[in-house]
């Protein structure tokens, strides 16, 4: 005798068996069941979000017992690989669906890795990545330049560092897919709400879009609200919005924007022409 | 004790530490709690029981309701959502090598928080220990229809979570 409630108003039930407690104790089902539709579509539902429980599950318990302090830079070998890697640019960030907010390193653990750029990114609160065997935090969240920010923003580009940028990035596919890349001045910063601030530059270079400072004195971009805390008023600072909502916004500003500069003349002549391959720079 | 007498392996031991884990157990009593774990079987053994027909379903079984014991004693029940979430990136040395990416939902280990001990332990049981819905019954001593009546309650109650963390 079921003890349970049993199907409230939405859940599919068959002869009294309910979609998400056969999916929970993995019966089979009765014969007939498989021909109704709407408790099929139910079953399914339950069967995957059973299976996405036990991997949580198994997640977490994996993390609770692994930790292993100290925390901090990455060791000195992959440390290497990583500024390389960076120096071209970091790799795709992927995941849309999490984002580690909570995890980001203090700001001023940030500060002293040659990275060419800084990565900020748009951060849903209340989720982590962890690749598995690499130590790296991978997931983060991208949200588009209109489609409003997180309440806080994650650097994970200490971890991007390790990642395999080296391998398929290219400079010139960066540029490519870049939908404003530009350099000048901080005029205003408005907050325009849902995480998002409105940045008006008074245009010193565009790289992206091949535009001219005369015609085009100013333009005005969207980031997200974490950008706040380099850019200000005055700031002078190279921009990059990407061509695909779900990628990854930069700003650099200080020493970092001269640095990236001589990267984007680099790629200057490859990028003419060269259409963007897609999200995450062509690699989907 | 010496690997020869130890009544957990290696890969039971860390299943009994997860199970601990995942109940609340603090970070800094998991070795503790594993050795009262080991105790238990020992115990058994010594009193002349018969030894469990699976030892690792049996030693999770003791583990979560160890784990509830803790919290009773009135001990601090870790929040593993707020654990989790205090985690640096250099910590998370997860797993094999080879895997991909795998991504850690703080929204579902806050939900587990949230739950009441018994559904909680259940569901760890259910999910991370696999152990079938009649095992736990007899396990627990309790009827299986109030083991199904738990765990659905726990899933509804998780479902959320396990999908709040997506973009839209």
């Amino acid at each position: 005798m079921p003890e349970y409630e049993g199907a409230e108003y939405g859940e599919a039930e068959y002869e009294g068996i309910d979609a998400l407690l056969a999916a929970i104790t993995d019966e089979p089902l009765p014969e007939g069941a498989r021909d109704d539709a709407r408790f099929m579509a139910e079953h399914r539902s339950a069967v995957a979000d059973v299976a996405l429980l036990r991997e949580q599950l198994r997640i977490m318990g994996d993390t609770l017992i692994g930790e292993e302090p100290p925390p901090g830079e990455p060791p000195p070998g992959e440390r290497a690989a990583g500024e390389r890697a960076a120096e071209k640019k970091t790799g795709p960030v992927r995941v849309p669906a999490r984002a580690p907010a909570p995890l980001r390193p203090p700001r001023e653990a940030r500060t002293r890795q040659s990275r060419r750029y800084r990565r900020y990114a748009g951060a849903a609160v209340g989720a982590l990545a962890i690749a598995a065997g690499t130590a790296l935090l991978g997931g983060l969240v991208w949200l588009g330049v209109e489609g409003g920010g997180g309440s806080g923003s994650n650097d994970a580009s200490a971890a991007k560092q390790q990642d395999g940028g080296v391998h398929d990035y290219s400079p010139e596919m960066h540029l490519a897919c870049a939908k404003v890349l530009v350099e000048g001045t901080v005029l205003s910063i408005t907050p325009v709400g849902e995480g998002n601030v409105r940045v008006v530059l008074e245009a010193k270079r565009y790289y992206r879009p091949e535009q001219s400072v005369t015609d085009h004195p100013t333009i005005t971009v969207t980031l997200l609200e974490s950008a706040r805390d380099d850019l200000k008023v005055g700031t002078y600072t190279l921009v990059r919005v990407p061509v695909y909502a779900q990628d990854r916004q930069d700003w650099e500003t200080g020493w970092g924007v001269g640095d990236a500069r001589k990267e984007i003349l680099k790629a200057l002549p490859g990028a003419r022409g060269m259409k963007c391959a897609g999200p995450n720079e062509g690699r989907g | 004790m010496d690997a020869a007498d130890d009544p957990l392996d290696a890969v039971q031991e860390r299943r009994v530490r997860a199970v601990l884990a995942l109940g609340g157990v603090p970070q800094t009593d998991l070795p503790d709690g594993v050795q009262q774990v080991r105790l238990r079987l020992l115990e058994r053994e010594a009193s002349g029981a018969e030894a469990p027909r699976d030892v690792s379903a049996w030693a999770a079984v003791v583990a979560s309701n160890l784990a509830m014991d803790w919290h009773r004693a009135r001990r601090r029940q870790e929040r593993i959502g707020e654990r989790l979430a205090s985690l640096r990136p250099a910590e998370h040395a997860v797993g094999d090598s080879g895997e991909d990416t795998k991504v850690l939902s703080l929204a579902v280990a806050q939900g587990l928080d949230e739950l009441p001990d018994a559904q909680r332990q259940i569901l760890v049981l259910r999910f991370y220990a696999d152990l079938p819905v009649r095992g736990i019954a007899e396990e627990l001593g309790i009827p299986e229809g109030t083991v199904k009546s738990r765990l659905h309650t726990a899933v509804r109650a998780l479902r959320a979570r396990l999908h709040e963390d997506e973009v839209v």
